[in-house]
Order: C-alpha cells, then structure tokens, then sequence
C-alpha cells in the first residue's frame, strides 16, 4: 500500500520538522557522468563481442563507447567536484569505497580502451589478425567496462541511508540498461554510412532480437524493482510513491515506461523494416528511457525518517 | 578516553538551545546546523502531543561515510573516537552525505561563505568564524573535539538547560552515561542500519 505517515520535506524548504527529505546533493551532474558512464561502457563491452567478420563496425562501435566515457563522463565528474583538482585523492581507498574502485576501472578503461583501439586498428582496417597482447589488452578492457558498467549501482546500493537505493536491485537494472544502450547504439552504427553491410541480415536481426530481450528483462525488473519498494521501509513507499503518483509520473509514465520500453519494443514490429530512421528513433527513444530511469533513482531518493511515528497512545498525554 | 552522549527525551523541551549554542561555538554557515532538535506533532485533535529529538552527529563505531569516503578526508579519531572530516583532503564528491543516515553531513556549495548580510561583508564574528571552513567540502559536527580535549564538555551540553543532554566516557563502565545506558535501557537510534552509534537516547 502507498501512503504517507509524515510529510514529505521539500528540497528547497528545509525545516526542524520530521519527515522525509530528499537527497539533495547528487543532481545533475552525476546523474549526467553516470549516465554516460554507463552508456559508454555498454557500448564498449558490447562491442567487444561482434563478429569479427565485422570487425570495421566493431571499431567504430568501441570508438564510441571509449569517446562517451573518457569525455563527457570524466569530464562531468569533474566539474561535478567541489573541488576538481583533487580528483586524483579519490584512489586513495580501494579497500573500502566504490567510488575509488570506479576511479580505477575508469582510468583503466580510458587506458586499456585506448590500447585496444589502436591494436585493433590493423585488424578492423587492414585484415590484420589479432595478436595474444592485442586479445590480453582487449579482456582488461572488458574487465574495467564491466565494472564502470556495474559500479556506480553498487554506489548506490551501498548508501544505508536512502532504501530506494539500498536494494540489491540497482545494480543489476543498471547493468542491464547499459548493456541495452550498448546494443542499441550498435544496431544504430551499423546503419550509418560506410558500416551498412558489416552486419548480414542475420546477425542484424538476431541482435535486434537481444535487444528485445532485453526490454522485456529491463521492464521484468522495473515491475518487480516497484513492487519490492512498496513492501520496504516507508522511506521506500514513499519514493516509490512519488516516483509512481506525485512528483515524477509523467517521467516515469512517460519517459521510463511509455518512450524507454513500450515504444521502442513496439517500433520495430510496428514499422517492419530497418532503416537508419527507425533505429535512430529507437536510439533517442532509449536514450531518453534509460536517462529518465537514473534520474528518478536519484531524485526521488529520500532518507528514511530521523524518527519514526512513536508508538505511544496519545490519549496519555491529554490524562496528564 | 570514548566520545559519547546519553539524550533524555523526557526532559527535552525543544529550545534549540544546543543548536545556537553549536551555531554560537563554531560559527557554521547560513542554514547548517550540526545540532537540531527535530519536533514533530503526533495524534488527532484533542489528543495531540509535540515530541522532540535533539539530533547531531552520532560519531558512528562503524560509520558509513568514512568507509564510503573515497579521498579518506573522513576519518575517526584514534584518542576519542570522534569522526572528523579533513577539509584539506576533501574532494567534495559527497559521498559521504548520502550514506549517513542520520543526514548529518553537511556540503559547504561555492559562495556558501558569504554571510548572513549579503553585500554588507562578513560581520566580526563571521570574519572569525568562516576561515575554519572551506567552500566545496563537506563539513559535520566535530564533536567539540577541542574542548572535550580541554577537559570540557560539548557546547551543547553545557548550554542544555534541562540537563537533556549528557556527556561521557564510552569506555569507562563506571561513567555516568555508561550507567544511563545500563540502567535506562538507552536505545541508538536507528541500530539497525549496523552503524553503532556513539549517542544513545533515553527516555
């Protein structure tokens, strides 16, 4: 059931009142160096297991993914620092927080990533065959996107403060989403100009069909992701209740469920034929789902109340 | 020596008198309170009642923002176990301050320094107060760590004018507020996130 026990603070009205706040803190900007994090490494790791008879796209495709994460994540990361030029005093604790452990698996992406493409280079181009340390390099560099994939969800999952993050959902739903992204944005290159045709109808359609897959597990999960909230602590049916009812419907109706899922597993039955019109409808349609989905896990986050409702009978008191 | 606290909610009135006191000792920016008495209203008309919960930084045995710290700006003090932010490490990522659940970790934004007449300069006090703070970190209570040093107790519990608030040794099992704790059944608030808090409410 969806209900309110204590009010819901506003952001910008803070008081000594009980009730929930929301986190404040992590915006825009994280929410935009997650997302690209996510993205970008998705696509990377996704491209690391096309065919190697289109070896040309798969360049392409982990040229993208290394671009999304070596520049627009790092770079709102950094700006997103209170202060910027300490960034590198963020490895100092690899034994206990995620966020150092992310630091690593994106240096080490951007590192790794880099190698790959440029040993990569002769083979997408040249008809070169892969070397062992080309194939050493190119494993690394799945490791580090897998991880940049998966971390900032276990960031999230490891905060005990907000329940619609401490959920070992996250995670998963974020890893998932990223690898959607990763698909989608391979089906879209290989439309472009120059890369039609690496991929044979087959391969073209079977990927399609993974990303179908993978809607369908993406919207399981959200179901599923939902409803453990409203059988949680309040502080999770209350932002399952304004994610659902109050403050962010029309994102999550519309943005998540409508445009992230429903359009973009319809789209290609409804339309029949792929065309580079059609998957760069589906690549917004994603796109706009799969941001829609991680900004309302962070704002609709709020701290579980500093007192719960005492369980006293009040009558007591007017006896006193 | 163990940094603790025993709050009796019995007697809190509610005066926020701990929270000017803070404000008064450390001088901490517009809006930033690194104590407060949160008040809530329960029951239905006529039989309704007001409660309070003095509230500060728990100075967690097993504290998520230092463990979530990525920089190690956060860090807990060996001598007496007080959780304290290094500002010259700090990065402001603030990870920290969505893992405490007691939502006592406080993000100074750029400009936050300006005071409390805007345009009119800092006053004497706040000339005094504010180079003690650095804009884009994160800062919390210190747990008047340099008075408890001085053989004093926090400045909210000496201004306490119910004697809500008690101070102590942890680690003495003879201390007053080990003895609150034994006898009164002191509860830590919110004991199931697995934090160990080092305050504990009586009532």
């Amino acid at each position: 059931m969806l209900h309110r026990d204590v009010k819901y603070i506003e952001a910008d009205n803070p008081t000594f009142e009980v009730g929930y706040n929301p986190q404040t803190e992590w915006k825009w900007l994280i929410t935009l160096a997650f997302f690209c994090g996510e993205l970008g490494a998705g696509v990377f790791l996704v491209s690391l297991f096309i065919p190697a008879a289109a070896a040309k796209l798969a360049f392409f495709v982990a040229l993208l993914g290394w671009l999304i994460v070596a520049g627009p994540k790092n770079l709102f990361h950094f700006i997103y620092l209170g202060k910027p030029w300490r960034f590198w005093r963020g490895l100092s604790r690899p034994g206990s927080s995620w966020i150092t452990r992310g630091f690593y698996a994106t240096f080490a992406l951007c590192g790794f990533g880099f190698l790959h493409l440029v040993m990569f280079y002769d083979v997408a181009f040249n008809g070169a065959t892969p070397t062992p340390m080309g194939q050493a390099i190119m494993i690394l560099a799945g490791i580090s996107a897998f991880v940049v994939m998966i971390y900032d969800g276990i960031v999230m999952t490891y905060s005990p403060s907000i329940p619609l993050w401490n959920n070992s959902l996250i995670p998963v739903l974020r890893t998932s989403y990223a690898l959607m992204g990763g698909v989608t944005m391979t089906l879209l290159v290989s439309m472009l100009p120059g890369l039609a045709g690496q991929f044979t109808e087959e391969q073209l359609h079977l990927w399609s069909q993974i990303e179908r897959g993978l809607v369908v597990a993406n919207m399981l999960m959200i179901v599923i992701y939902v409803m453990t909230l409203t059988y949680q602590v309040t502080a999770a049916k209350e932002s399952a209740y304004l994610i659902i009812r109050d403050k962010y419907p029309a994102v999550f109706w519309f943005g998540v469920v409508a445009i992230g899922l429903i359009a973009i597993f319809l789209l290609p039955i409804l339309v029949q034929t792929e065309s580079l019109g059609l998957l760069l409808t589906v690549a917004v349609f994603e796109l706009i789902g799969d941001f829609c989905i991680l900004f309302l896990l962070l704002r609709a986050g709020v701290f579980s109340p500093l007192m719960p409702r005492p369980n006293i009978d009040v009558a007591l008191f007017s006896k006193a | 020596m163990i940094w603790g606290m025993v709050i009796d909610l019995k007697l809190c009135i509610g005066c926020q008198a701990c929270s000017l006191a803070c404000k008064t000792e450390y001088g901490t920016p517009r809006g930033m309170y690194w104590t407060k008495t949160l008040i809530d209203e329960v029951g239905v008309f006529p039989n309704v009642t007001r409660v309070y919960l003095p509230q500060l930084c728990n100075h967690c045995e097993e504290a998520p923002c230092e463990k979530t710290c990525p920089t190690g700006a956060s860090y807990t003090d060996e001598a007496t176990g007080v959780v304290l932010v290094d500002y010259t490490k700090c990065m402001g990522c603030r990870a920290c301050y969505v893992a405490c659940p007691y939502q006592n970790r406080h993000y100074l934004n750029r400009g936050a320094l300006k005071g409390y007449f805007p345009g009119k300069g800092l006053t004497p006090f706040e000339a005094q107060s504010y180079p003690h703070f650095t804009e884009g970190t994160v800062t919390k209570c210190v747990g008047c760590i340099e008075r408890v040093m001085g053989g004093l107790d926090p400045a909210c519990v000496t201004n306490c004018p119910t004697y809500a608030r008690k101070f102590g040794d942890l680690s003495d099992p003879n201390s007053e507020i080990r003895q609150l704790i034994r006898v009164r059944n002191a509860v830590q608030p919110m004991a199931e996130k697995g934090t160990e808090p080092k305050v504990y409410y009586i009532s």
